[in-house]
């Protein structure tokens, strides 16, 4: 069985509110999970059940309330500056809306070269900006546009390229096809699912439509009243 | 309604406002700088005091027979080198604290806001009256102490601003890819913030024309030095107002009217202009 | 008066008096054998007269877009955001229209009820009622609005006003399309909630209900004041499967609470067929293909309506390989040819003709 990138154990979440009288709201609980080398785990479940804020804690966007994230076996509270660095590095997200995760005011160039300076490429490494467009199926001409000239397709494309420039081993994908059109949404599908293919990168893939998840996915798992529960095989059409 | 498709930025409509504005601006700038080539006379040259207009002295004379416009072209580098320093140094000062304040939250933004509300509780004016009076600054002074009180403001004005954008969703994704905080905030914050900023600039360079005008015409400040302000001043103590002497006290007023109007106008534009590009939230 | 004279996805001319008045680009010698083997048949093979305002006939058109083209003055260039669109609705009748984002089909909608932006440039005709509402005034339009014809849009929680309570907001459309008195509206607007699943809570704001809640308030108060013709536009874009079922039904409800005509604007097809009876497909601005909904999803004659459905989740995700063509640089010829798996160079020569089997019109040179 090929490694295990990322680990969730016992991640719970629990958002309190109000001074006097706390009221406590249970996202998550006891969730245990494992993204794996080349292999997809689906998260599946209706708008508001807490897959986001899961995708969120496991990318180390937000810390749990309980449990733990484990990256090659180390707990993410105690990476400390080069370590942490690694694993933001290797560990990537993918959000809904494509034209939001790009700067309004950057020119895609920019948005892309900034990447390529984070990871200390200078000089004549700006060519991987050409091949990275190329790997994620777009044509040169994107690089001088903003990102309210491209579709959402494209934007999404883009998006995917930024995170490809740091080498990740693992990709949360969030809703990655839900904000965009039936058609764009199959181009995506294949696009992720040769990405895969050809570099062994482990996803988390959540979305709310059975369809997309059983295309990807080797695993499936639904998250119910906070609680996750694994589905098997044939089941999965009757996911909702 | 969503209008869907790769439009970028719908047809720019050349606005009339804006271009008044900017006419206005760019003739007062033109004037200030080049007041030495283009004054008639050495605005402390004396000639016949308390001449009305005539075409050798198109602004007449004053008290002292200096030449009126000349001493209007010359003391538009002072009222606007105060306007301009004054916004500069409050603008500078506000936007690096509403920045750290707006991006980081927590104990900073504590600090800072509160820091910035000690300020804010300053009476301006009249403290800038009182140190006038006693310390008789020189212009670059009362920029100076213009640009330490009203810094404030702008702060505030950058700091909601900031706020708004870090919870941009681009933002949290350049923190994911890894970008440090400082890079987050001058590449991605700050450019997004200019639109506020800008406005809030140009009306902040008014407001420092008027105060310096006012302070100026109490006499509060270096007599030797003539700006717009001190002019009127003089008009008024050296029987300018009494005596009808319009060609005195009218054109620097005028100036200094046309010269806010013109920085209103081309604030007010760009307001709308940002309404309109608006981004998605 | 002129009568104009459509055929599903094209305009042909206007009557005036005796004479056929033909707009350009028609081949007279094709409309003088159309006429002659079936007098005034239109987009459905069914034989009726030519349509005129005023005519109170079973299955008589209620909307008319007539060579519809909406242009956008652009930084980066003329932004063609509709393309010589022609369609038509009838009386009870669903109409879809389908396409991808940035097909033009929201800017049709918009286009009906004047809500473009003052600097798009818009020709052509839309007939309702007897009237262009494209020559209408503002405040003209601002009559027909609401009343007679009204609209759903996409996302409830920003088109709702948070200071009303929803009962407020759909009894307001009821007052305005003057149907009822200050009380009689409230009343109204009462029964219409309750009968879309909202009984009781008119007092309620919205951010106090779901997305749902609100987009179902959204749909009464476009429904209470009887409008003829109803425009929804991605009434589901979004939204959980279930979500997406329920937001069919409450369609459905309002449609038949008014027998309203309804123009859907959509890009998911399941949602077409459900609640249409009729689908326009287009693409970069055109409108490629039209017919009844069984007959177009089942038996698709465009390359890019096949291609639509291959691409959907149910029937394997086959994309469609390359991108949509920019808005400013279009290609020549056919627009689809350069994604078209049958294309041939023939494809190129020129705007492709139309083409009918008596119930359907697709553009195709069919070369292939």
């Amino acid at each position: 069985m090929l490694g295990t990138l990322l680990r969730g154990v016992g991640i719970g979440k629990a958002f309190s509110r109000g001074i006097v009288r706390r009221r406590t709201r249970v996202v998550l609980e006891d969730v245990t999970l494992e993204i794996g080398e080349g292999r997809t785990l689906g998260l599946v479940g209706p708008s508001g059940s807490g897959k986001t804020t899961l995708a969120r804690i496991v990318a180390g966007l937000e810390t749990p309330t309980a449990g733990r994230v484990l990256y090659r076996g180390r707990d993410l509270r105690d990476l400390r500056g080069g370590e942490r660095k690694a694993f933001r590095r290797r560990v990537q997200m993918i959000f809904q809306d494509p034209e939001g995760s790009l700067n309004p005011r950057k020119t895609i160039r920019r948005s892309l070269e900034e990447v390529l300076d984070l990871r200390g490429v200078r000089g004549e490494g700006r060519g991987e900006v050409r091949e990275v467009l190329e790997v994620v199926g777009l044509e040169a001409e994107v690089l001088d546009r903003l990102p309210s000239q491209l579709s959402g397709g494209q934007n999404q494309r883009i998006a995917l390229a930024r995170a490809l420039i740091l080498e990740p081993e693992v990709l949360i994908l969030d809703e990655p096809t839900s904000a965009l059109d039936v058609s764009v949404q199959a181009q995506i599908l294949h696009l992720l699912r040769d990405l895969q293919r050809e570099r062994g990168i482990g996803y988390l893939l959540i979305s709310h439509h059975p369809e997309v998840v059983g295309f990807l996915a080797d695993e499936v798992a639904a998250i119910r009243g906070g609680r996750l529960v694994r589905l098997e095989g044939e089941v999965r059409g009757d996911l909702l | 309604m969503v209008i869907p498709g790769p439009f970028g930025r719908a047809g720019a409509v050349a606005s009339p406002m804006r271009w008044i504005g900017v006419l206005l601006l760019t003739g007062f700038l033109a004037a200030a700088i080049l007041a030495p080539v283009i004054s008639p006379a050495d605005p402390r040259a004396r000639f016949e005091p308390y001449q009305p207009p005539s075409w050798s002295r198109p602004l007449g004379t004053n008290d002292m027979g200096n030449d009126l416009l000349s001493e209007l072209l010359h003391g538009s580098r002072i009222s606007i080198a105060v306007g301009f320093g004054a916004a500069l140094l409050a603008t500078l000062l506000g936007t690096m604290v509403g920045l750290v304040a707006g991006y980081y939250r927590g104990w900073a933004d504590e600090v800072l806001m509160g820091l910035t509300d000690v300020v804010l509780m300053i009476p301006q004016i009249p403290l800038i009256i009182t140190l006038a009076a006693f310390l008789r600054p020189g212009f670059w002074m009362i920029a100076l102490l213009m640009g330490l009180l009203w810094w404030p403001s702008m702060a505030r004005v950058v700091r909601s601003r900031a706020i708004q954008v870090r919870e941009m969703s681009f933002v949290e994704a350049a923190r994911c890819l890894g970008f440090p905080h400082r890079h987050i905030i001058l590449t991605d914050v700050l450019p997004n913030t200019v639109h506020v900023i800008l406005p809030k600039f140009m009306l902040t360079v008014a407001s420092a024309m008027i105060a310096e005008a006012s302070i100026s015409f109490l006499g509060l400040v270096d007599p030797t030095a003539r700006s717009w302000g001190t002019t009127i001043s003089f008009a008024f103590a050296r029987g300018g107002f009494i005596n009808g002497y319009w060609w005195w006290y009218l054109p620097p007023g005028i100036c200094i009217t046309l010269f806010v109007l013109s920085l209103v106008l081309m604030s007010m534009d760009l307001e709308k202009e940002e309404v309109h590009t608006g981004m998605k939230g | 008066m002129e009568d104009a004279v459509w055929r599903g996805g094209r305009h042909l001319g206007r009557i005036h008096g005796d004479e056929l008045i033909l707009a350009g680009g028609i081949n007279r010698s094709r409309v003088e054998e159309m006429a002659s083997s079936s007098s005034a048949v239109n987009g459905d093979g069914e034989r009726r007269g030519v349509s005129r305002p005023g005519e109170k006939l079973q299955g008589e058109t209620l909307l008319s877009i007539l060579g519809l083209s909406v242009k956008f003055p652009t930084e980066a260039g003329t932004v063609h955001a509709a393309v010589d669109v022609s369609l038509d609705i009838r009386r009870e009748e669903t109409l879809a229209l389908v396409g991808e984002t940035g097909c033009g089909k929201s800017v049709v909608a918009a286009s009906v009820l004047q809500l473009l932006p003052s600097y798009a440039k818009v020709k052509g005709e839309i007939f309702f009622g007897g009237r262009d509402l494209l020559g209408l005034g503002e405040r003209e339009m601002a009559r027909v609005r609401g009343r007679e014809i009204s609209m759903i849009f996409q996302n409830p929680s920003l088109s709702l006003n948070p200071v009303y309570t929803i009962g407020h907001q759909v009894a307001e459309s009821a007052l305005i399309g003057g149907r009822a008195s200050p009380a009689g509206a409230r009343s109204m607007a009462d029964s219409i909630l309750s009968r879309l699943g909202l009984a009781g809570r008119g007092g309620m704001y919205p951010f106090q209900l779901s997305g749902g809640m609100n987009q179902r308030a959204m749909i009464a108060a476009a429904g209470v004041a009887g409008p003829r013709l109803i425009i929804a536009d991605e009434p589901t874009k979004g939204l959980d499967q279930e979500l997406v079922w329920e937001v069919c039904r409450e369609i459905d409800i309002i449609k038949d609470l008014n027998r309203s005509s309804m123009l859907l604007i959509t890009h998911d097809l399941e949602v077409a067929r459900r609640t249409a009876d009729r689908l326009a497909v287009m693409y970069a601005g055109e409108v490629v293909e039209t017919g009844p909904v069984a007959d177009v999803l089942e038996r698709p004659r465009h390359p890019y309506s096949l291609a639509l459905l291959k691409s959907l989740p149910g029937q394997g995700f086959h994309p469609i390989p390359g991108s949509s063509p920019s808005a400013v640089r279009r290609p020549p010829g056919c627009l689809f040819h350069p994604r078209c798996s049958w294309a041939e160079p023939g494809c190129r020569s020129g705007p492709p003709p139309l083409r009918s089997d008596g119930r359907r019109w697709w553009r195709c040179w069919e070369r292939c």
